[in-house]
């Protein structure tokens, strides 16, 4: 990402895998975060540390970032973001899409999980697209 | 206000390749949360699950 | 008329007889696909084949379907160099076509299963594929009254995860590549093929030495060949691909599958000695299509793959010699893969699963 600064923006979408234990809160972790305007910073924290996700790790890195305690843990603990998180995972099981992660790069469907470079590609290929 | 230009971003960018090879979707973005600029080229949406 | 009842015409009219008069660099156009005696094939069977093929319930947690991983629109593969994997697992070996398997003897990369009636239940149990335990899938589909309804009408009997496979093999078998521009060559129409494909088939044939084992109808000789491949880094080091791999080498007896840290090919289900690391000869019907390359999908284009056999293969590995190939070669023979062997794409009209 960011080699790409400033070209390229990321929308995500929750896709909690139902069987996992601790995809959920996480979902609910990255919004929980968002509310106080560090989305973007918890996004990667949690990636950078999965799937070291549960309770207590979700809590330090809540910490790391500086958040208000009392609100991030009542966001996540009383599931405030469970209407966003369902409203995406209907929206991917609408599109019939099972795996994460799935990338639309600007609505190139790009399933499974994929090296940088394969990633790093299509991306090139579409700033060229733009330029044009 | 952003994420309706997100929105319509998309929408330009399914219309203006629609005739490159690959099939292009539409991904609804409103409500969801952006990292990078409104005015960025390229537009990833991921479906994604930390775990 | 959809393709697949196309197909079965062809396959109807044209009886191929499959006695040996292949012989190793003759290259042949298709004339129809091998008459299946144990497990005739019907438009119903097909038709019912095709509604499991795509459906979600022979995965463990609903998500994955065979199309999952043999997507229609990238040739019935699924684009990786590894493959999908159920999900929280990680997978080892690269998705191969299903265009063409009617042709094969052997199935997977390292030819363990000899029908696709005896492959198609292998990715539905795999723990890290599809994870589906078979009698609850039966149960499954016994709920499903069109299901029983279909398998009464194709099998004048129940639901049984032997009729589930043959289903699946039959629609399988539908999946051929007809009229490539080779084919048409093959048949003589001169025209069929551009100056720099006839100098790339030249080369497949003479120099390149690739009709040695691409050959036949099918471009294949169904034969085992240690090639040394590179590993794909992305697999050594995974704990979770390690998994995987010994997780297999422990259900084919490998005796120290505890201490196993590369994929064993072939020897896993022979045990002799030169199928170390061996894997079956793909067909190259359709490559364009397919990428990426080999049983780990490490090479990512056809320019890759002609470069690692002009090489002559991998480090130590001794079934290839160098090649000597020159640039124009090496065009010519990629325009001959690019342009000859791909034949008509093959649409699938996505069934209503019931």
């Amino acid at each position: 990402m960011e080699t790409y600064k400033g070209k390229v923006r990321l929308v995500i979408k929750n896709y909690p895998y139902k069987y996992r234990d601790y995809s959920h809160m996480a979902a609910e972790a990255s919004l929980a975060a968002g509310d106080q305007g560090k989305y973007c910073e918890m996004h990667d924290l949690l990636l950078k540390n999965s799937p070291r996700l549960d309770r207590d790790s979700v809590i330090r890195y809540a910490k790391e970032l500086g958040l208000d305690m009392k609100a991030f843990t009542a966001s996540i603990e009383g599931f405030k973001h469970a209407a966003i998180i369902e409203r995406d995972k209907k929206l991917a099981v609408d599109m019939d899409l099972y795996n994460t992660p799935t990338f639309f790069i600007n609505g190139r469907k790009v399933i499974g999980n994929r090296s940088y470079e394969y990633l790093r590609k299509i991306v090139d290929e579409e700033l060229k697209n733009a330029k044009r | 206000m952003k994420t309706n230009l997100a929105a319509a971003l998309i929408f330009l960018f399914a219309v203006s390749f629609a005739s490159a090879e690959e099939k292009r979707f539409t991904v609804p973005v409103d409500g969801s949360p952006v990292c990078g600029p409104p005015t960025a080229a390229v537009t990833i949406i991921e479906f994604i699950d930390f775990q | 008329m959809r393709k697949d009842s196309i197909s079965l015409l062809v396959a109807l009219l044209f009886v191929l007889m499959t006695c040996g008069t292949v012989f190793a660099g003759h290259l042949e156009p298709f004339a129809g696909v091998p008459v299946q005696v144990k497990n005739p094939q019907t438009p119903e069977k097909t038709e019912l084949g095709k509604q499991l093929f795509f459906d979600r319930r022979l995965s463990g947690d609903g998500t994955m379907s065979c199309a999952t991983c043999h997507m229609p629109e990238l040739a019935f593969t699924d684009g990786q160099d590894i493959s999908l994997s159920y999900p929280t697992t990680k997978n080892w070996r690269n998705s191969p076509t299903l265009i063409n398997v009617v042709f094969q003897k052997y199935l997977f990369h390292d030819g363990r299963s000899k029908t696709l009636e005896d492959q198609a239940l292998f990715p539905m149990m795999s723990a890290f594929e599809m994870n589906k335990n078979l009698d609850f899938l039966e149960e499954q589909l016994r709920q499903v009254p069109a299901y029983v309804d279909s398998f009464r009408r194709v099998f004048n009997g129940e639901i049984t995860r032997e009729r589930i496979a043959m289903a699946i093999a039959a629609f399988e078998r539908t999946l051929v590549s007809v009229n490539s521009p080779l084919d048409r060559f093959l048949r003589g129409d001169q025209k069929a093929l551009s100056d720099e494909a006839r100098k790339g088939l030249e080369v497949f044939e003479g120099k390149g030495k690739c009709a040695d084992c691409h050959y036949g109808v099918n471009l294949s000789d169904d034969k085992f060949f240690a090639l040394h491949v590179p590993e794909n880094q992305a697999l050594l080091n995974d704990p979770r691909v390690t998994a995987t791999m010994r997780f297999v080498a422990k259900v084919y007896h490998y005796k120290d599958y505890r201490d196993l840290k590369e994929d064993p090919g072939r020897y896993l289900i022979t045990k002799k000695k030169q199928d170390w690391k061996a894997f079956r000869t793909p067909t190259l019907r359709d490559i364009a299509r397919t990428a990426p390359y080999m049983h780990n999908g490490v090479l990512a284009t056809l320019d890759e793959v002609i470069d690692f056999f002009d090489r002559g293969g991998g480090e130590g590995n001794k079934a290839l010699k160098p090649l000597g190939l020159t640039d124009d070669e090496k065009k010519a023979l990629k325009t001959f893969m690019v342009e000859a062997l791909s034949g008509d794409e093959i649409r699938i009209a996505y069934p209503a699963v019931p």
